[in-house]
């Protein structure tokens, strides 16, 4: 006994090492939704979240010009839509009952106060938290195209987790063949660009499609723009391609965001439920 | 200037100095090798009579407090115990003949500069060397881990001397 006391003393610092290394590895390993993860995220929201918003106000009038320009670009799409809508219901004479229709997404406006996009487990903070309703698990889109999905949120700030994040996954649909697949960021992507799996290899694929949101797990409307194809790649033996992609959202220069509510998200999912 | 005072300062200059100045650092295409880090020259900084455990635990604190502005964690702090740990060989290691004057704290002043250049660079090695080990986590990109250390090392080292010249007064 006494000459365990003193093996410990003697290479007590490397036994301090190891405890140390035990408490980084506890976080490190914990899945994103474990106690350790969403207590962590909570505090850093707190702490960091403010010191984010304070440098973001001041940074945030550099690149106002560039933004505006963004925000006219998505307006005008916006625009193109809504044309083509008043064109549709005039043209069936129908009698338009205002109950008929349910706003299935609403949309709120929010401004990203930090990412990182040269790790491998990317963040980005939003400066809207639990007090204007966002919850974890909303979709977040950006001027170009979607961003990625909210994982925790204080009382004024949430996390979301990039599309440049390892453990990011996301069904997509090949506009032009509407067949699906998964979105994913593995080793062999930067920040610009994805992967889109599970794509069956029959299907044409060129370079310049456009990938969107299938909407499949309510998260995101149907229809969003996640990327354009950059190139294919068929692996003989394998029955599905591999799709690279650019991702339409620029992460270098992120700011302008809206977060997506889904209003019927809480009955799809009892629905998915009641299946299983 | 009280010496805890001092490097309270230090510990708060160096996240700030890291999380809002280094990460909005972008290179373009080559920035996803180029990760540097400067705010581990805190462990660097510190006297030389510190004890271990200490040193350890001040280690820990900084890498978590980097953790927390980064959403990362445990990353950081892992890779900042690991450095925490092995100061004291390094500076084993890179010890002059006539021995380091225990009084002063390394700097680029107190030392030799080519002495404290390679102090630097063993540490941003290791630091950045465990770091990325822990990001990837699979051995199989070992070139890619390699690459990003070296890259970020040398960028970590250049950032760090300037800092040195930058801040600490000539004595």
């Amino acid at each position: 006994m006494n000459n365990l006391f003193k093996f410990i003393q003697k290479y007590s610092s490397f036994f301090l090492f190891l405890g140390f290394q035990l408490i980084c590895f506890v976080f490190l390993f914990s899945s994103v939704n474990s106690y350790h993860h969403v207590s962590f995220a909570n505090s850093s929201n707190i702490i960091a979240g403010g010191i984010y918003e304070a440098s973001s106000n001041v940074s945030g009038y550099f690149h106002l010009s560039s933004e505006v320009e963004k925000l006219r670009i998505q307006n005008a799409e916006l625009k193109k839509k809504l044309a083509r809508k008043n064109t549709l219901t005039k043209d069936q004479f129908a009698y338009h009952r205002d109950t008929n229709c349910l706003q299935q997404f609403n949309f709120l406006n929010a401004k990203v106060i930090s990412s990182f996009k040269n790790g491998r487990k990317n963040s980005v903070t939003i400066n809207k938290g639990a007090n204007d309703k966002v919850k974890p698990e909303m979709g977040v889109i950006g001027t170009k195209g979607i961003v990625g999905i909210t994982t925790s949120s204080s009382e004024y700030y949430t996390y979301v987790k990039p599309i440049i994040h390892e453990d990011f996954v996301l069904e997509v649909i090949h506009e032009k063949s509407k067949s699906f697949g998964f979105v994913k960021w593995t080793q062999s992507d930067d920040w610009r660009t994805a992967t889109v799996v599970d794509i069956p290899s029959y299907v044409e694929v060129s370079p310049g499609d456009e990938i969107l949101t299938r909407g499949s797990n309510g998260l995101f409307p149907m229809g969003e723009m996640v990327g354009y194809v950059l190139s294919v790649e068929d692996i003989p033996g394998d029955v599905y391609l591999k799709v690279r992609i650019n991702l339409a959202e620029d992460f270098s220069s992120v700011y302008n965001v809206l977060v997506v509510d889904n209003v019927l998200k809480q009955e799809f999912e009892d629905l998915k439920s009641k299946q299983n | 200037m009280n010496s805890i005072v001092k490097y309270v300062l230090q510990f708060l200059v160096l996240i700030l100095l890291q999380v809002l100045v280094v990460d909005q650092i972008s290179l373009g295409y080559v920035s996803q090798f180029i990760i540097p880090s400067v705010y581990f020259l805190f462990v660097l900084m510190l006297p030389l009579t510190v004890s271990n455990g200490a040193l350890m635990l001040l280690a820990f604190l900084i890498g978590m407090t980097v953790d927390i502005f980064k959403s990362t964690p445990g990353m950081h702090a892992s890779a900042m115990v690991v450095l925490g740990y092995f100061r004291p060989y390094l500076l084993k290691v890179i010890e002059p003949r006539e021995g380091f004057d225990v009084l002063k704290s390394p700097s680029i002043y107190s030392m030799r500069r080519s002495v404290y250049l390679g102090y630097v660079s063993l540490a941003a090695m290791v630091f950045h060397l465990w770091y990325f080990t822990v990001e990837v986590m699979r051995f199989s990109d070992f070139h890619m881990i390699l690459l990003k250390t070296l890259c970020s090392s040398i960028i970590s080292v250049l950032l760090i001397i300037l800092a040195q010249y930058l801040t600490v007064k000539r004595k």
